[in-house]
């Protein structure tokens, strides 16, 4: 029984290593997308994406990665981490991460005993306890600002990112037009230049 | 609190079929039209309130059949009645009444129930009665007088369609296979049959106190010492009273002085009325005054508790018994403060009535009662001395009925203690519709806690651990190995449904590394619930309750207490909002280029440099090369997410660092 229990929590760890933790994906990133993207760098075993359940703000969405090989993960830890690397569209790219037995949702329940008592109001140690439990809201509090100010700076970002893309755009559609219309010809020839193109 | 327990724990019901009715040649099932229960017999239609084990709120249902199978178990059918904060998710901002509830339409789960009535374990157990009155303006809904509004415990005129959860006006033709007419109030004629009612008098009378002026001016009027030690009570009137009964008609001011040597003047003259204290004697005997907030007829209902003593009766024998009033559970007791000179002198002095239209008009404290089953009784005090002024009636007919006493606990007002007798302030309130609720919620509160106590107390003792601070050991739960697979198939389901019931908690500051199996051991030893939980990242876990009695239970008793782990986090428990799943999630960072991609294909030379972009770009997946504008902005892009790693670390380490 022993014996079962700790191969099993032996070839836990091993799902671990082999495991790759990505964020910052866009919701419309599906299963079959990640298999297709990550197979390049080798077998895609499973993939499971982290629900988001309580968190009211819209957070991208994370998965975690489970490729044959431990190699493999590593493979795509680094390629993920060298270059940008862009998933169901860009140009915000998807970061990799070892994943960490934490985040896995079916982890074997470890060897141990868990302790726990109750405090009654009498006890010293109540008015300990309502300060702790204060300063994980306030935590809690801190937290969630700081996601909201995260938030507002990929939205800052992207909005910044799309004006620019736009100028590019116009600039570009701006020379096509006077190509096009023969108008940087014409100036070519107006004031003498050479043009190595064309 | 005694009613509840009572009713838990003895074994030996009494019980008895009433009128038979069909048998069922299929299911070899007989139906029963009535059943005696505990000395109270109910008919079939009828409303009651049922008690399930653990939970804190009573549920309210209606008995919809009634029979006893082959196997002599009894059995009734009960289609629901949901409370507002049954359905508190779906009120789409509508504001129930304080004592509206909704009839359970529709089909599916929270309809309707089969309940064994005489029960081995007891899981739910019909405690009382319950008035429960429709004001639906439907057609085939029998209309209400206003006093038998006043005097119903709960109304409803709404709907609640446990299929499509939502709630409606519209009564559909049946309800559960129950003609809707049932649920409706029951036509006059009908209710003139019920045998339990006494109606017949009691409908009379009523009809013919209807009239404000009728009914005030023949208030009854009844001043009992109210000794508010708690205890259960037998509040049988004992023979030892002296009470002196007043006939109205003809009373005028002399008659008081006469009057006065029978009543204890000792008491009285304790009294004082203030003026305000007039000013709502005033108001209540207009109609249009009447501090009602229900709108309801000012006719009160005057029913009158008359306490008669042996030796100093002086009305007639009819007088000689106690009225009880149509509605058996609830009583009105109008008390007046009549009864000393020093008062009669106060009022007549500062009121602008004369004295005798004040007398005629006295209308002291009205009381609400009911008897829902968790009340307290006050005890009526012997050798009370009372005044009672008896009202002339048209009809006479008081039957006295000394054992209702028993059931219908009546808070009467204490004549020595003067912040009770504060009649007009807290009395006609109590009346009006606030009150009652506000009674109940703390009558509720007092339960909650007394159960609280209780579980803990049976906790502490399950444990083996008397003293503050003994650490125990969470170990597996019995059978938690039990149906793993199919739990994390459904869960995403039934954590939408117990979200929509408000079952759900979340519990934080727990152990990063808790597996949710422990925080399941967890909860089940620390509060006694079997629950589901879901370890979330960042020491947070989600967890199911059974029913939101119990979830609210564990909120409160982490709030009250506090579970300490054993590295000494305390265990925090907060009702969880989810996020809608349907809400799409929105996401930046991804531009989408569509003008690009058609101009790509007008030119695929002048856009090259878009071609990453173009490259149809939401199916693949690809690192960006260096010399495009995307590698640009993903190196954008890769910078705030370093500096958002940065500040989350900070911010994790100014925490690290202050706890």
């Amino acid at each position: 029984m022993e014996s079962t229990a700790q191969t099993e929590s032996a070839a836990f760890k091993e799902k671990v290593r082999r495991t790759v933790y990505l964020d910052n994906l866009s919701p419309h990133v599906t299963e079959s997308v990640l298999k297709t993207a990550l197979n390049q760098f080798g077998t895609v075993k499973s993939v499971e994406f982290i629900p988001n359940y309580t968190e009211s703000k819209n957070i991208p969405l994370c998965a975690l990665v489970e490729m044959e090989h431990v190699k493999q993960a590593k493979a795509v830890i680094a390629a993920l981490g060298e270059f940008p690397f862009m998933m169901s569209g860009m140009p915000r790219p998807v970061r990799a991460r070892p994943a960490e037995v934490e985040m896995f949702d079916d982890r074997p329940k470890p060897d141990r005993i868990i302790r726990c008592c109750w405090l009654n109001p009498n006890d010293p140690a109540f008015e300990v306890a309502q300060k702790l439990k204060q300063m994980v809201r306030q935590h809690a509090a801190e937290a969630s600002f700081v996601l909201k100010n995260q938030l507002e700076e990929e939205e800052k970002l992207a909005k910044q990112q799309r004006d620019s893309l736009k100028a590019n755009y116009k600039k570009y559609e701006l020379i096509d037009g006077i190509i096009g219309d023969g108008t940087a010809q014409r100036l070519v020839r107006r004031y003498g230049m050479k043009v190595l193109d064309n | 609190m005694s009613h509840l327990e009572e009713a838990y724990r003895e074994e030996n019901l009494q019980f008895k079929w009433g009128i038979k009715k069909e048998v069922d040649c299929n299911k070899d099932l007989q139906f029963y039209e009535s059943f005696m229960y505990k000395g109270v017999e109910y008919s079939l239609y009828d409303c009651v309130y049922i008690y399930h084990t653990s939970c804190l709120e009573t549920s309210i249902g209606k008995l919809v059949k009634v029979y006893e199978t082959p196997n002599h178990e009894k059995e009734v059918k009960v289609v629901w009645f949901l409370r507002p904060i049954d359905v508190c998710n779906f009120l789409n901002g509508y504001e129930p009444r304080w004592n509206e509830i909704f009839l359970a339409s529709g089909e599916g789960t929270g309809l309707s129930n089969t309940n064994p009535l005489v029960l081995g374990g007891i899981e739910e157990v019909i405690i009382g009665k319950c008035n429960v009155l429709c004001t639906s303006n439907d057609w085939r809904n029998p209309r209400l007088s206003g006093e038998e509004l006043q005097n119903a415990d709960y109304i409803f005129y709404r709907t609640f369609d446990v299929a499509k959860l939502k709630i409606e006006e519209s009564f559909s033709e049946e309800i559960d296979g129950v003609k809707v007419e049932h649920f409706f109030n029951r036509k006059k004629d009908q209710e003139f049959i019920d045998p339990l009612n006494s109606t017949e008098n009691v409908q009379e009378w009523t009809g013919k106190l209807t009239s404000p002026k009728l009914g005030f001016g023949k208030a009854v009027v009844d001043v009992v010492k109210n000794n508010s030690s708690g205890i259960r009570v037998n509040p049988v009137v004992k023979e030892s009273e002296r009470a002196a009964v007043v006939n109205k008609q003809g009373y005028f001011p002399s008659d008081i002085s006469m009057l006065q040597p029978t009543t204890s003047i000792g008491n009285c003259q304790k009294e004082e009325r203030s003026p305000e204290n007039i000013d709502g004697v005033k108001e209540s005997r207009k109609p249009k005054v009447n501090e009602d907030k229900q709108g309801c007829f000012p006719s009160k209902k005057t029913t009158l508790r008359i306490k008669t003593s042996g030796e100093n009766f002086t009305a007639s024998e009819s007088f000689s018994k106690v009225q009880r009033f149509s509605d058996r559970e609830k009583e009105k007791v109008i008390v007046s403060p009549l009864n000393s000179k020093a008062n009669a002198k106060v009022w007549t002095g500062k009121s602008s009535l004369s004295p005798r239209l004040g007398l005629d008009n006295a209308v002291g404290r009205v009381v609400k009662n009911d008897n829902s089953g968790i009340r307290l009784s006050p005890v009526v005090k012997d050798s009370e001395k009372s005044t009672v002024r008896q009202g002339h009636f048209p009809r006479p007919k008081t039957s006295v009925d000394k054992d209702k006493f028993g059931e219908g606990r009546i808070c009467c007002s204490q004549l020595k203690n003067r912040a009770k007798v504060r009649y007009s302030e807290d009395v006609i309130p109590a009346n009006a519709s606030v009150a009652p609720l506000k009674k109940r919620r703390c009558l509720h509160n007092e339960i909650a806690s007394k159960e609280h106590d209780k579980l803990a107390a049976q906790f502490i003792q399950s444990k083996g651990t008397k003293t503050d601070r003994v650490y125990w050991k969470v170990t597996p739960r019995p059978d938690s190995d039990r149906g793993s697979w199919f739990t994390r198939h459904l869960w995403e389901n039934r954590l939408q449904k117990a979200h929509e019931i408000g079952t759900v908690l979340s519990l934080e500051n727990l152990d990063p590394s808790y597996t949710s199996s422990e925080v399941e051991d967890l909860v089940w030893h620390a509060l006694n619930q079997r629950v589901e939980a879901k370890m979330l990242q960042r020491s947070k876990a989600l967890v199911i309750f059974k029913s939101k009695d119990a979830a609210d239970m564990a909120i409160v008793e982490l709030k009250r207490r506090c579970l300490l782990l054993e590295d000494g986090r305390p265990v925090i428990c907060s009702r969880q909002t989810l996020r809608e799943p349907s809400k799409p999630a929105s996401f930046f960072g991804h531009l989408n280029l569509d003008k690009i991609r058609r101009q790509k294909q007008r030119d695929q030379q002048m856009v090259k440099r878009f071609a990453m972009f173009t490259k149809n770009a939401v199916s693949t997946s690809h690192c960006s090369q260096l010399n495009t504008i995307e590698y640009e902005m993903a190196m954008e892009w890769r910078f705030l997410q370093g500096k958002s790693d940065l500040w989350w670390k900070a911010l994790h380490e100014v925490l690290i660092q202050m706890s």
